[in-house]
């Protein structure tokens, strides 16, 4: 296995990929969350042969956010077996290539066609309310977490503002490419478009505006916790990181069952170099509850005695480990943040941490604010 | 062993069968993970009412398989450097070990598992508790009753996973005695995925301690079905929803009838019979975008005699929309070109080679095949050797299955 900044030479997988990352600014979320989805479902391709009648090539397009801004990302993936030859050999010629014919060509929709699309991102966007820490998650600067799409600004988006979005993209610079697969015979050489380095992202921002959030058809409420943690600067120091919170999400659920009697399912989130959020949904009217009764204290150093999980937490880190070579789906989110915020090291699938690492960074970590979300006052 | 090797996957594997009808399967692969696993050849469709005297309560294999896997075994793996999987579909069980370091050590510890004397009433209560209703949406719901549409008294109707009011049923007992029916050699396929020759493996499960053979007497689940028709063909509901869903069901006609007249071939052209039907037949969803609807789900399940297919769209016009597929699926033959079926086994062709390399998802497609007693690489070959003609009498009987339509609007 080797690994750089924009590529990570693996055979862990069956397929290789060449991922595009565009850095944008965060507006016209909605336009560009109907172009990803028309640019994978109806691509207009001029160049023979068609990509589709490709053996084993997918591709996908998608929106996340990136802090304050989006990242609309491209991923093209072909299957690696001995029984295909592969798409690309070059990833920077041949992978880019791809895209760029995908990126020129654009989509093929009539009126008709873009209702249906929109209506099926509406299906999809109306139903995702019932996930209430998702929208959290959607509402503060975390890196890599889906966005919150706003179902009227959706419903009023015409097949004009898409292609003004699209020429946007089309027009960006900052953005990178990332390459995931079997080691290549050449290195690879950055070509002049894309040696643009990465947005910084690990600048002071305000990152949790508000404190709470109120939104329409929420059936139940969330709960959201900024974390300010040492920084990370290595993949080691990020599963360090991952499996300290992990610690707190099993406190959290186990306090709040035992003593408070009520489910959670807290899941967390990496923000930047230097924080992370945990959320969690539960049922109406027990959000604020929940908050006041917790270990976690707004502005406070965390005192309470999480020791006693850490063992499951380095546990799941394991677990984590071993999955990572079943699941490409978690390298890819491994290696965007990686690439992101530079983090070194060859450890990219990790290695065990131990009971002392944890403790060091109890130590050092602080809620730094606390987002409650829910449907208001029914 | 006895090698089987369709060359041109690149996936070789063996087999190996005991005295005590016990079967092993080895699959050699040089990932980094190692995989092993149990077969058991039989799942969640209920077959028994009783098994030596006691009562088999509807929910029992999956109960017994979440026992089995239950969070302390499973903490216990990772422990030791290794993963464990369980499922039940409705024809078979399988757990399974994943682990960078030799597969052997936590082979042992699984089989070790399925015996009665690896769990106690207490465990029991523990698993039943982790078993939560699954939250039900609009989507399932309408699943759900499309699926009850269609059946009069099959058990499929019920799926696999018990609810409260089965759980409560569900005892220590239950589950010995159908553990002791089932989890027995004859009825188990050992999988072995690594990097090891097939004397290793051959020698490394010599060394494990197997189970026995048991032979405790049951009474079986009775239960007519009409394959002819359906219970009932067309319903609607009213519902506070945000977009209304039509299910489309199709109750196939009984296995075994379809296994006289197509052989194996039928699995073969389960394998692509939703793609080429329609969730990849670009006629069909251009017909949709007609009528602003969406393939939204899509369910095929096979479980004892019965297979269904359940299509789910969203869709504002609900009765234009149970009209066209009506007329559709009334069509098909005259739909599906010779070009279709080629283009359909292209693409299903280059999918599934990236299922082979992946230890787990092998391990997933092998076991899955198995409840047909086929090998996947050999259903990857035969499934892109699908005769058009053959295809076709298949879909001209698909034509004439039953169907419901449950239609789920907005109140």
């Amino acid at each position: 296995m080797a690994i750089q900044k924009n590529y990570l030479y693996t055979k862990a997988f069956a397929k290789r990929y060449v991922i595009h990352c565009d850095y944008l600014k965060k507006e016209n979320l909605e336009a560009y969350f109907l172009l990803a989805r028309l640019l994978s479902t109806y691509p207009k391709f001029t160049k023979k042969p068609n990509l589709l009648n490709l053996a084993g090539f997918e591709f996908d397009f998608h929106v996340l956010l990136c802090q304050t801004s989006i990242v609309f990302i491209g991923k093209i993936s072909q299957t690696v077996h001995p029984a295909l030859s592969h798409i690309f050999k070059n990833p920077y010629k041949e992978g880019l290539e791809l895209f760029r014919s995908i990126y020129e060509n654009g989509f093929e929709v009539d009126n008709l066609l873009f209702e249906n699309v929109k209506d099926q991102l509406l299906y999809e966007t109306l139903n995702f309310t019932d996930h209430p820490e998702q929208m959290i998650l959607a509402s503060i600067p975390s890196f890599l977490a889906a966005p919150y799409i706003d179902a009227e600004k959706l419903k009023n988006i015409t097949i004009s503002d898409v292609q003004k979005a699209f020429k946007t993209l089309k027009d960006n610079k900052v953005g990178g490419v990332l390459y995931l697969g079997p080691e290549l015979k050449k290195e690879l050489e950055a070509t002049e478009k894309y040696t643009i380095e990465l947005p910084v992202l690990d600048k002071t921002v305000d990152l949790f505006g508000r404190s709470s959030l109120v939104y329409e058809n929420l059936k139940k409420e969330a709960v959201g916790y900024l974390l300010k943690v040492p920084t990370v600067h290595s993949y080691h120091e990020l599963d360090v990181l991952g499996t300290f919170i992990k610690a707190l999400c099993l406190k959290l659920e186990n306090d709040a069952k035992s003593r408070l009697g009520v489910d959670i399912n807290p899941s967390w989130q990496f923000v930047d170099r230097s924080h992370a959020a945990i959320t969690f949904s539960c049922d109406s009217k027990k959000a604020h509850y929940l908050v006041e009764q917790s270990f976690l204290k707004d502005d406070e150093a965390i005192t309470d005695d999480v020791v006693s999980f850490y063992d499951e937490a380095l546990l799941y880190n394991e677990e984590k480990r071993l999955s990572m070579l079943l699941d490409s789906e978690r390298v890819l989110t491994r290696f965007y943040i990686g690439s992101a915020f530079d983090l070194e090291g060859e450890e990219f699938f990790g290695i065990s941490c131990t009971a002392d690492d944890l403790k060091d960074y109890q130590k050092q970590t602080f809620v730094q604010a606390i987002i409650l979300a829910s449907g208001g006052e029914r | 062993m006895i090698k089987s090797d369709y060359g041109h996957l690149y996936c070789p594997f063996y087999e190996q069968k005991f005295d005590n009808g016990l079967k092993l399967i080895f699959i050699p692969s040089k990932s980094h993970v190692r995989a092993a696993g149990v077969y058991i050849a039989q799942g969640g469709f209920k077959h028994d009412e009783m098994i030596d005297k006691s009562k088999i309560p509807f929910g029992t294999p999956y109960v017994l398989e979440r026992v089995i896997s239950r969070k302390d075994i499973r903490e216990r793996f990772l422990k030791e450097g290794a993963i464990l999987k369980s499922h039940t579909d409705f024809s078979y069980t399988s757990f399974s070990v994943f682990t960078l370091r030799d597969v052997f050590k936590p082979f042992q510890d699984l089989l070790k598992l399925l015996v009665p004397s690896s769990f106690d009433e207490t465990d029991v209560e523990k698993a039943k508790q982790s078993i939560k209703a699954i939250p039900e949406t609009d989507l399932s719901y309408s699943c759900r009753k499309v699926i009850d549409n269609l059946y009069y008294s099959s058990p499929i109707k019920y799926g696999i996973i018990p609810e409260q009011s089965d759980l409560v049923s569900i005892h220590y007992t239950a589950l010995k005695k159908y553990l002791q029916k089932y989890y027995t050699p004859s009825k188990i396929t050992l999988f072995v995925i690594g990097d090891y020759t097939p004397d290793e493996v051959l020698h490394g499960v010599d060394q494990l301690r197997m189970l026995s053979n048991t032979y405790p007497s049951s009474v079986e689940k009775n239960y007519e079905e009409n394959y002819a028709t359906v219970k009932e063909s067309y319903q609607e509901e009213e519902r506070d929803l945000t977009y209304p869903i039509l299910s489309l069901g199709i109750k196939f006609q009984p296995r075994k009838e379809l296994y006289e007249k197509y052989g194996q071939l039928l699995f073969y052209i389960y394998e692509i019979l939703v793609d080429i039907y329609f969730a990849k037949n670009k006629e069909f969803l251009k017909g949709l975008e007609e009528f602003s609807s969406h393939l939204v789900n899509v369910e095929f399940k096979q479980g004892s005699e019965d297979t269904y297919l359940v299509l789910q769209f969203m869709t504002e016009k609900g009765l234009a929309l149970k009209n066209f597929l009506v007329n559709c699926i009334t069509h098909l033959n005259k739909k599906i070109t010779r070009q279709n079926l080629s283009d359909c086994i292209d693409d299903y062709y280059s999918k599934s080679l990236s299922n082979l390399v992946v230890n787990d998802e092998l391990f997933d497609h092998f076991v899955s095949g198995y409840a047909n007693n086929l090998p996947y690489t050999g259903i990857i070959t035969q499934t892109t050797k699908i005769p058009y003609k053959s295809f076709q009498t298949f879909t001209t009987d698909f034509m004439a299955f039953p169907r419901s339509i449950f239609y789920l609007k907005k109140k």
